[in-house]
């Protein structure tokens, strides 16, 4: 299987909004404490950002959508990492540029 | 003097944190005195993303040379070398006058390096203090490995020391621990031969017990005094038997047992201590507190030993040389609540682990479950059932920006070895780790981590995010980042690798001796890559862990290398005032003279 | 999948087209406020943001799409869409529970009341309290939140308003946090009627006290450090407080917010929730008319669910 990057990816995600994803040091507390109990959320969908990986992106929109924004990685975030705000951000991303909304 | 060139200066970050205490306004009219400085700009007076509009400023000013000052002037070097060598100048003229190199923190700093810049000369050359005479004798604070280590390279040297040590004993948290990593030598047969030789060491004094109250007097000759503590029992005449601690009712938690146990108000910290004599605790001594009990007192063999109305007493010496090597304290486990520590009572700290596994333990070697004493008090006991599955959580207060946002470096390899000594003490016991990074950064280090790897230790890069009790056993929630797998595992206890942390007493200290500290307040070295045991005030060197995390081999290092710097100044009878009382006057006219 | 995209367009479409994410009647947004004689606008309002109005509707919309779920029917949503440019769907989703609606105009009712006792002189906009827009900016839908956030500040400054009373985090959150994020003029001082009620020391009509756990707002406790409030209100009723295993700033999540796009998926969280709610006490006090929803949905063993502003009445007000 063939990955395809968009190295503009993280521009295009930045000119939606503020965004601190870049901070993460992958120690996975946030994906441990979610309450939605998905492998995916959030660490592994920034490190998919962050490479530009846009079709993980558009196939993980059922994590990106099940989010509930609720905060509780951000209280155990080591390196305060706005999750809440990073996972809006690829929300935005998807309504505009996949959804056409 | 050299010639000088008609010179602009840049300065790239103003109004950054850093520079909060800088006075720009005040710089810039000083450096306008300056002859040959044609224009001083800030970053708002000069376009950089407009090239050809910077390089007509420097043109029309006919700017030969450029000095670029700030946190990190570097970044621009290459833009101002550019402009110059459009304008057919020379492009090698730009010059850097970095604060944070120099550790630039006022406005007198900010002018100093900006002279030295000015004239070309180098800051370290200009700002060389004057030589003064020094007092041969030398204070060593703290009586950790790195203290031991100091004073006795200084005392070998033939030079009286004065080791001041805040407990009973020397020692400190390297006595506690059971074996060193990477090689698993035995902690207490390497430091315990030391102690002793402390001990009996012709030209160290001990002061145990014993704080610094104040220190005034310059390099070379500081006149210190000490508080000593009220011990309550006679040093010279205390025969060490035990017969006063066997009948006291006074009880505390074991300082030196990391709290897995309880000891009498009357005590000797630990088998080994040096000096090997008692001492009573006055937080828990009934007589001290409620004016009743003298049980010590009567049985007690040797006349007039225990003095238990013995004030605190001050005394004051004179020493020409100081080491800093008070240590550190452990992360308090119970700030990170997530982890349960102090709710679940099988949630132990690696301290508490290491006095388990120790022989000399309260358990004498067996890593036991944690119960209540008789007195309600929860201590661990050899006959408590044993764990057959144990977690070790990395990180515990480190690289977390709720706590310290440093590694605390030992960690990881503590972590490992005490996996290691868990699976020898109890091989059919399940041992998982759980990572961020591992950080097996030293000789032999690598090594090691692949050897418990193929102990059968199950190590895990995820990091761990809370402990919860589920039916009777712990649950740790986790990630396991190479499988992406969610983990859940159950097991009867999980130990925390807490990070090492500043002393409370550092603060103090540091206003008593004038040292300056870093922002996670350990003690600052003058240069971290050329000088990284002197400090900014003359005569004060640092060793061990009060300067930043560090291994017990670092440490040792350290501590040499701080006291070959105390016997050089010995030797030659003179030492270095301290950099950070020359005034601004003093070093512009020494950089004007050298240019 | 195909449901995100739709359901997603509906909700922004009705924002765009009706002022709301689920479009309801002047007379059923402003019905909880008939008798209370408040006047319109005014220095200081009370802002309900329609939250509570609009929370029977999608219980209503969710009963809905959990039959759909996961379905060949689901597919029908993208009809939906398209059908809903022109005529509002929503009205074919049937009536909203009846009982509910009134439990909530109540709520509102009784907040109303606690802050007149507290001695607080507001105003409500009645049909120009609009939808904060909360569930578009959750879903990123940033243009069509920014107009509405636009809307609403045109309409409070046409009133005169200089303080919000807000009755629901999501609002308070949108108001305090965002609004002056994404519209830098915002100028209007937010205070959810937690905080006023606690700060101007309203005192019980009676200490007869209680038992009752409390399930923090994840929008309250960790966006609005809202935490220390609510718990003073209740002690001083001489009510003992529960606290779940995991409360005040590591709050655990009702759930709702996933309920208009992943109903099972959030009555799972909702019963974990719910869990560790009943091991403390069999009646739970909410803060959020979501959490209230989510919550009631996924208890089980008749644990009583009630808002903060009922619960607390009980105490403050006179029946």
């Amino acid at each position: 299987m063939t990955t395809r990057v968009d190295p503009g990816f993280m521009k295009k995600v930045k000119g939606l909004g503020d965004q601190n994803m870049e901070m993460c040091f992958n120690c996975s507390k946030c994906t441990a404490i979610c309450p939605m109990d998905t492998n995916l959320l959030p660490r592994s969908l920034f490190r998919y950002a962050l490479l530009g990986m846009t079709d993980k992106i558009k196939a993980e929109q059922e994590s990106i959508y099940s989010c509930l924004l609720c905060k509780l990685c951000e209280e155990s975030c080591p390196r305060g990492v706005k999750i809440a705000d990073n996972v809006r951000l690829l929300r935005s991303y998807l309504n505009r540029d996949v959804f056409n909304i | 003097m050299a010639e000088q060139k008609l010179t602009g200066i840049y300065f790239c970050d103003t109004g950054n944190g850093h520079a909060k205490d800088i006075d720009i306004n005040e710089i810039k009219t000083y450096l306008q005195t300056l002859r040959e400085v044609v224009s001083v700009w800030e970053p708002k007076e000069l376009d950089l993303t407009n090239f050809e509009e910077t390089k007509k400023k420097l043109e029309n000013l006919k700017i030969e040379r450029m000095i670029i000052a700030g946190q990190t002037p570097g970044v621009f070097k290459a833009f101002f070398a550019r402009a110059l060598n459009a304008n057919g100048k020379n492009g090698e003229e730009v010059v850097l006058a970095s604060f944070k190199e120099h550790l630039v923190v006022n406005t007198q700093q900010a002018k100093t390096i900006l002279t030295c810049a000015f004239y070309g000369v180098s800051f370290t050359l200009a700002a060389m203090p004057e030589e003064t005479e020094v007092h041969p004798d030398t204070l060593v604070i703290g009586g950790g490995i790195a203290g031991i280590q100091a004073s006795l390279e200084i005392a070998d040297a033939g030079q009286k020391v004065y080791l001041l040590e805040k407990t009973g004993t020397i020692g400190g948290h390297m006595a506690m621990f059971d074996k060193t990593f990477p090689t698993l030598d035995c902690a207490a047969c390497i430091l315990t031969p030391k102690m002793v030789e402390v001990g009996q060491h012709a030209n160290i004094e001990m002061l145990t017990y014993s704080e610094v109250k104040s220190v005034s007097g310059g390099p070379g000759n500081y006149k210190v005094k000490v508080l000593k503590k009220a011990r309550r029992v006679n040093v010279n005449t205390c025969i060490g038997c035990g017969t006063c601690a066997e009948k006291c009712p006074g009880r505390a938690s074991s300082e030196f047992d990391a709290g897995t146990t309880m000891r009498k108000a009357i005590y000797i910290p630990f088998a080994q201590a040096v000096p090997n004599k008692y001492l009573i605790d006055e937080d828990a001594c009934l007589y001290v507190k409620k004016g009743k009990c003298s049980a010590c007192v009567k049985v007690c063999p040797v006349p007039d030993c225990i003095n238990l109305d013995e004030k605190d007493a001050e005394i004051e010496i004179t020493v020409g040389n100081i080491i800093v090597s008070t240590g550190f304290k452990p992360f308090d486990a119970k700030r990170a609540e997530q982890f349960g520590y102090g709710r679940f009572p099988n949630v132990v700290t690696s301290l508490e682990l290491e006095r388990l596994i120790n022989a000399g333990g309260p358990t004498s070697g067996e890593i036991t479950f944690r119960s209540k004493d008789k007195f309600g008090n929860w201590v661990f006991t050899a006959d408590s059932e044993s764990p057959k599955s144990v977690a070790i959580v990395h990180c515990v207060g480190s690289r977390d920006e709720h706590y310290n946002k440093y590694c605390s470096t030992v960690c990881c390899m503590y972590s490992l070895k005490l996996a290691h000594l868990v699976k020898e003490k109890l091989p059919e016991t399940e041992v998982h780790e759980y990572y961020i990074d591992m950080r097996a950064f030293g000789k032999g280090y690598e090594e090691f981590y692949n050897r418990i790897k193929d102990e059968g230790i199950n190590v895990v890069r995820g990091s761990t995010v809370k402990v919860e009790e589920e039916d009777g056993k712990l649950l740790v929630k986790s990630q396991d980042i190479h499988g992406l797998k969610l983990l859940k595992q159950h097991v009867d206890m999980v130990v925390l690798a807490v990070g090492l942390e500043p002393r409370e007493e550092t603060k103090d200290l540091s206003q008593i001796l004038g040292v300056s500290t870093t922002e996670d307040g350990w003690f600052k070295e003058l240069s971290s890559v050329t000088d990284p045991v002197n400090t900014n005030v003359g005569g004060v060197a640092v060793a061990g862990v009060c300067h930043g995390p560090k291994d017990i081999p670092d440490t040792v290092a350290q501590a040499s290398a701080a006291a070959s710097r105390v016997i050089q100044s010995i030797i030659q009878g003179k030492i270095k005032k301290s950099v950070k009382d020359m005034r601004f006057e003093e070093v512009a006219a020494k950089a004007k003279q050298q240019s | 999948m195909a449901q995100i995209k739709e359901v997603t367009k509906i909700l922004v479409d009705n924002l765009k087209l009706r002022g709301s994410v689920l479009p309801i009647s002047q007379e059923a947004a402003t019905k909880w406020a008939k008798d209370l004689n408040l006047p319109k606008g005014g220095d200081t309002i009370l802002y309900t943001g329609n939250m509570y109005q609009i929370i029977p509707y999608i219980n209503k919309l969710v009963k809905t799409l959990e039959l759909f779920e996961g379905t060949f029917f689901m597919n029908f949503t993208v009809f939906g869409r398209m059908a809903n440019r022109f005529v509002n769907v929503s009205k074919f989703m049937g009536g909203p529970n009846k009982e509910e609606v009134k439990t909530f105009n109540n709520t509102l009712t009784n907040m109303a009341k606690l802050l007149q006792k507290s001695g607080s002189k507001f105003g409500y906009l009645y049909e120009d309290d609009l939808y904060a827009g909360a569930l578009t900016y959750d879903l990123g839908a940033d243009d069509v939140t920014l107009a509405q956030a636009k809307k609403v500040y045109e309409n409070l400054k046409k009133h005169g308003v200089k303080r919000v009373i807000t009755v629901d985090p999501h609002t308070t959150h949108m108001l305090r946090e965002v609004y002056p994020k994404i519209l830098p003029e915002f100028d209007i001082v937010v205070k959810s009627y937690i905080e006023v009620l606690a700060k101007r020391g309203l005192n019980p009509l009676n200490n007869k006290g209680g038992e009752v756990a409390i399930h923090d707002s994840c929008v309250y406790a960790r966006h609005e450090n809202v935490v220390g409030e609510p718990r003073e209100l209740l002690s001083k009723a001489g009510v003992n407080v529960k606290e779940p295993f995991e409360s005040k700033k590591i709050t655990f999540c009702c759930g709702g917010p996933a309920e208009s796009l992943f109903p099972s998926k959030a009555l799972e969280v909702g019963k974990k929730r719910m869990a560790q709610l009943c091991k403390e006490c069999d009646h739970v006090t909410v803060m959020c008319p979501i959490c209230n929803a989510n919550l009631k949905r996924s208890a089980t063993n008749g644990t009583k669910i009630t808002d903060f502003a009922d619960y607390i009445s009980e105490f403050y007000l006179e029946n």
